[in-house]
Order: C-alpha cells, then sequence, then structure tokens
C-alpha cells in the first residue's frame, strides 16, 4: 500500500473573477522510502501539491488517502494532528522561531503533540546529532548561517518520526556548496528509512531524488 | 497523568513565549500595560474609599444605635425665634422626655442630657472637657462602657447626690484628679468620681457624618442637681444649653411610624415651633448608603471607561502582535498546532499583559487608597476582597478584549502565512 496517494486531484485558485486551474487531474503515489522530486517551472504548481500532501491546503476535488486514511475527510483539528503525527516540513524560508534557540526551535512539534517533556527533549537532541548542528545547540537563529539554519528546520521535522517529509525548495536560499550538504542530509536521511518529498526547480538537485516527477500545466508527467 | 503533565507543560510553553513575544516590544508593551494599569488603581482606589466610607457610616450608625432616636434643638431663624416667644415655645427640655413618656407603645425608655455651661476647676494642662446633666439610663441606651465603678443611678438623681462619671480621654487627662473616688470641684461643689468610662470610639473626629457627642471628654452630673452661672450684673442664670433626648424603640420596623408620632407630640407640645430636629441613624444610613451608591456609579464609570481603554490598548497590541507573526502562526499549523493552540497562545499573551497590568494597578491602587486616606483623612478600607475585585476585572475585560486578535490568529490560512 501506498503510504500517500494523490487520486484526480484538480485545485484552482481564484483571482479576482479568474479561476486560475493550478492542478489538474493528479495522481501520485509516493510508497514508503521514496525520495520523490517534483519539478516545474516558478507558479506550476508545485508548492500547492506540496501544501496538499502536508494537508495544509485542501483541493478542491478529488481524494488524499495516507496510509489508507481519507485525509480531507477529517475535521481542522484532526488534520492538525495528522500533520503532527505523520509529516515533517521543511521550507524554503526555514521559518525558525528567533526567540528560541536550536534545541527550542526543534522541540517545537512536541509541544502540541503531547510528548512528555523528557522524550521530547531526548528525540529533539537525536534529531540536531543527526543533522550535525549539535554543536550550536543554544545558539538563536540569528547566530547562524543559512545552512546551519537549513539543518535546524531538518532537525525539526525530522525530530517527531514522521513517516514523510516535505522539503519546499530547501536548498532555494542557499549557495551551491551549503546546498549540496542539505542535499547529501537529505539523502542520509532517505537511506535511513524516511520517505522524502521534495519540490525544487533546480534539475541538479532534482536528479538527486530516485523519482523525479515533473508538474507542466496542471499535470504530473 | 502524564497527559495531564503534558498539558501543563504546553500551557507553560506558550506563557513563556507569549513573555518572549511581549519582551520584544518593550514599549509596546508598557503603552498596552498603562491603560490596566490606571484602570485597575483607579477602580481599586474608588472600591477602597467607597468601602472605608461605607463601613465608617455602619461603624457610626451602630455606636448610636439603629433602634434610637435623637431629639436636639433646632437652629431658628430669626421670624421662628420671635414666633417662639410669641407662643412661649419652653424648647427641648426635660419636659419633652415626660410627654414622650406618656405615648403609648413602643418606646422602652428615653434618656436626656443636657449640656452645662460652667468650668470645672481643673489643672491648668487640661482643657476641653465638658460637664453635662444626664438621666441615669444614659449609659445604657447609648451603651457605654465602664472601665471603673459604675454609672449614675436613679437614686443619685432622685437624691440629687452630687456624683459624677467621666469620660475615658477625661480620666487619663485628670491624671491622678480623675482616679475613682477622687472629688472633682464644679462650681464651688465637689462632685465624687463614682465611675469612669472606657475610651469610647465616637469616630467624630473622623467623620462629621454623625454628630455624635464626645463622650470622652464629658463629666456626667445628675441631670437633677441644679448649678448657676454668675452673670456681671450679679445674678446668677440656669447655666443649661444644649440638650438632647434619645428615645429607644423597640423595633426596627416601628421607627417610621414612631418618628411621625414623635415629631407630632413635640410640634403640639412645641406650640408649632420646629425648634427641635429628630436624628434618625437609620435613616441617616440609607441616605449614607444612596449618597455612597452615587459615588460609586460615577467614579466607577470613571474607572470602568478607563479600564475599557485598558482593554482597547490590549485588543490593539495583539491585533498588531498576530499581523506581525503570520509565518509563526503558520508554522506552528504546519508542525501540528491545532486552532485552538493557537487560540490559547495568543489569550496568554493577553492574560500575562492584563494579569502584569492587574498586579501592578492594584499595589498602585493600594498606595494610592492609603495616600487619599493619609492627606483628606477620609476613612478607608483594604482588604484581600476588596484588592482582588478591580484585579479579577482588569484581567476578565483584557481577555475578552484578547479573544478576537486570538481567534483572528486561529483563523489564518497556514498557505496564506507560510508564503506570504
Amino acid at each position: 500500500m501506498a503510504l500517500a496517494a494523490l487520486q484526480e486531484l484538480s485545485h484552482h485558485y481564484h483571482s479576482g473573477s479568474r479561476s486560475i486551474q493550478v492542478l489538474n487531474g493528479i495522481n501520485l503515489e509516493v510508497k514508503q522510502g521514496d525520495f520523490v522530486a517534483i519539478m516545474g517551472r516558478s507558479g506550476s504548481g508545485k508548492s500547492t501539491l506540496l501544501h496538499i500532501l502536508g494537508g495544509l491546503l485542501q483541493p478542491r476535488i478529488g481524494h488524499y488517502l495516507f496510509k489508507g486514511m481519507d485525509v480531507f475527510s477529517m475535521s481542522t483539528n484532526e488534520i492538525a494532528i495528522f500533520r503532527g503525527k505523520h509529516i515533517g516540513f521543511v521550507f524554503q524560508m526555514f521559518h525558525l522561531l528567533p526567540e528560541m534557540n536550536v534545541l527550542e526551535n526543534v522541540k517545537l512539534p512536541f509541544l502540541y503533540n503531547n510528548t512528555d517533556p523528557n522524550e521530547a527533549e531526548s528525540l529533539a537532541r537525536e534529531a540536531v546529532e543527526l543533522t550535525g548542528i549539535s554543536h550550536r545547540l543554544l545558539h538563536k537563529p540569528s547566530e547562524l548561517s543559512g545552512g546551519e539554519m537549513q539543518r535546524v528546520a531538518i532537525a525539526r521535522a525530522l525530530a517527531p518520526g514522521p513517516e514523510l517529509i516535505l522539503a519546499d525548495e530547501p536548498t532555494g536560499n542557499l549557495d551551491s556548496i551549503t546546498g549540496e550538504e542539505i542535499i547529501s542530509l537529505f539523502e542520509l536521511l532517505n537511506t535511513t528509512g524516511k520517505t522524502v518529498v521534495m519540490v525544487t526547480h533546480d534539475q541538479r538537485i532534482a536528479q538527486r531524488a530516485h523519482i523525479i516527477k515533473v508538474l507542466t500545466d496542471g499535470r504530473l508527467q | 497523568m502524564a497527559a495531564y503533565n503534558n498539558s501543563l507543560h504546553l500551557l507553560a510553553s506558550l506563557f513563556q513565549l507569549a513573555y518572549f513575544s511581549l519582551k520584544s516590544h518593550p514599549l509596546r508593551t508598557i503603552l498596552s500595560l498603562t491603560g490596566i494599569i490606571c484602570g485597575t488603581a483607579a477602580l481599586l482606589t474608588v472600591i477602597g474609599l467607597g468601602q472605608g466610607a461605607k463601613m465608617e457610616a455602619k461603624k457610626q450608625i451602630e455606636k448610636m444605635g439603629v433602634r434610637n432616636l435623637f431629639i436636639r434643638p433646632a437652629p431658628l431663624t430669626r421670624e421662628q425665634f420671635k414666633q417662639a416667644g410669641k407662643r412661649h415655645s419652653p424648647g427641648l427640655g426635660p419636659q419633652d422626655m415626660t410627654i414622650l413618656s406618656e405615648l403609648p407603645g413602643n418606646i422602652i425608655q428615653s434618656g436626656y442630657l443636657r449640656e452645662i455651661r460652667v468650668e470645672p476647676t481643673l489643672p491648668t494642662s487640661v482643657s476641653g472637657l465638658k460637664v453635662v446633666g444626664c438621666t441615669a439610663n444614659y449609659g445604657d441606651i447609648l451603651d457605654l462602657p465602664l472601665a471603673e465603678g459604675r454609672f449614675l443611678a436613679e437614686e443619685d438623681l432622685r437624691r440629687k447626690n452630687a456624683v459624677c462619671v467621666i469620660g475615658g480621654e477625661a480620666a487619663r487627662s485628670l491624671a491622678e484628679a480623675g482616679r475613682l473616688n477622687a472629688y472633682l470641684r464644679i462650681n464651688n461643689h465637689l462632685f465624687l468620681i463614682v465611675g469612669i468610662l472606657e475610651r469610647y470610639d465616637t469616630g467624630h473626629k473622623e467623620s462629621g457624618k454623625f454628630s455624635m457627642q464626645n463622650i470622652n471628654e464629658m463629666i456626667f452630673l445628675p441631670v437633677t442637681i441644679e448649678l448657676s452661672r454668675p452673670t456681671n450684673r450679679g445674678q446668677d442664670l440656669p447655666a443649661y444649653h444644649q440638650s438632647e433626648l434619645i428615645v429607644e424603640i423597640d423595633k426596627v420596623e416601628n421607627i417610621p411610624t414612631m418618628t411621625k408620632l414623635i415629631d407630632r407630640t413635640l410640634s403640639v407640645a412645641h406650640q408649632g415651633i420646629k425648634d427641635y430636629q429628630i436624628i434618625v441613624p437609620l435613616e441617616l444610613l440609607t441616605r449614607a448608603s444612596e449618597i455612597q451608591r452615587v459615588f460609586n456609579m460615577v467614579f466607577g464609570a470613571v474607572a470602568a471607561i478607563s479600564l475599557l481603554t485598558g482593554g482597547i490598548g490590549i485588543m490593539n497590541i495583539m491585533l498588531a502582535s498576530v499581523s506581525e507573526r503570520t509565518a509563526e502562526i503558520g508554522l506552528r499549523m504546519a508542525v501540528g498546532a491545532t486552532p485552538h493552540h493557537i487560540t490559547i497562545q495568543f489569550l496568554a499573551e493577553a492574560a500575562l499583559v492584563t494579569a502584569g497590568g492587574g498586579v501592578i494597578g492594584t499595589l498602585l491602587g493600594i498606595i494610592c487608597v492609603y495616600w487619599v486616606g493619609y492627606f483628606s483623612h477620609l476613612p478607608i478600607h483594604i482588604s484581600v476582597s476588596v484588592a482582588i475585585i478591580p484585579f479579577s476585572i482588569s484581567t476578565i475585560i483584557g481577555l475578552c478584549f484578547g479573544i478576537i486578535p486570538a481567534r483572528n490568529a486561529a483563523r489564518l490560512d497556514p498557505v496564506r502565512t507560510l508564503t506570504g
């Protein structure tokens, strides 16, 4: 059974009186342990697809099954809990909280999933260790480089042990060498059994994935 | 238990985050705190002074006796004075007590006191003592507490015994001369001190609401003893001045009827001249409560407006905070926060501001109450329950005004917040 499956999924946005079709009859199966790259031009709808996979956006048409569960038949609260339990997000802009240090940022998801504080601490330290940022544990984001911030963001996505990691242009804000390091980290995570779906417009980065899907005119090829 | 601990941890973390957020915008936080601080302090001051006045009034009434009526001479206009002379009104005197004692029903007892304009022979260091003549039941009606000896007895009045009872303050200032069984010289007569009163808190210095006689500085003689004062022309005139009648009614509910009856009776006895006034402590209490209620309403409204402004300040800071932190809200949703979590987080911020403002406002209010009380000599009252009311009101107002921004935050679209 696929870990995540999108079935006949379509989505459009309204812009004034115009309706813009971004996704049109998408079918996608992501299996446990896959490393998928979704490519496409800017505005092609690849981020929209990622947001749907993460349960942040409900499509107008179609179904999203995660381990057989129909995600969008759930209530708002249930979807939030689903996200906290099964999904880890990595964003282009890192989205770290500036008032918190590295460890506190990584521990953030545990705040909402009823984890014992001691266990949360230990899992967060493990994730920080795995992403190679443990020497910056008590530093604030403003004291970190771009690559370090993205490592913290990956540790935060990883720490609660989600089955699916969704990365939206994870190297988009980094120089090529740092981008390379980050993509290697994703490869490493994938070898440990994590399923990764990554959105990128960079051909070179996408080629590091096992499966490459290209989004053109709202359709996946 | 684990779930409970985790919820507590969540709440503690949200409060910590709220603290960080407020700390990162000190000026904005201080400005929004100011409204709450002023409102809470104003409300506490109003309540503290209001409660003080209310308790003081109640204390005074209790001292006067709720079931007692006080009848005192009323000041007359020139015209009334002429009329009184024409109609031979005798003014307030012991004869009125006799008239009232013949009234049917509800009068338990009545007492009489008159001021005697004589100067007792006292050590030079002592001044301000007042000599009065009174009936034997005067102490009983006012429930005057005795420190030593006894109060005047019927026997003293009947036999015109040269005895006296002195107030607590009088005994203190007379020192050796004011001991039990010592003699006081008044108008060349010696009076044996048979009783000394305990200091009696009339409160008349703190509040002028009820003109209770200052019992502490009085020397009580049997009312039947006649004293005179010498004049320049060599004649002696009676030395009596102000009089006071106290009537004790059996039940509180009979007071209005009896007041009317006594008024009519005295009016007839005084030939229609209104040279007396009837003071009803119960009415004074009601009037004091009404005045207090108006005072509370007016100043309470001012304080409420102040708190309302504070609440609007909170709403303002919260709305600004939400619009500044949309990306953070989106991220929290992405990592599993439910709308409920987001609402609680922003309410925690409002709660911190209002509780912080409430605590500072309460402390400031307590200082204000004592300060106003010290300089204006108004009675004050501060207790835990008095302090909790404005604190609670300000916190509730803050939370109410925090709800709209918090709900706005919880309703944000996570995709827009993360990509916008």
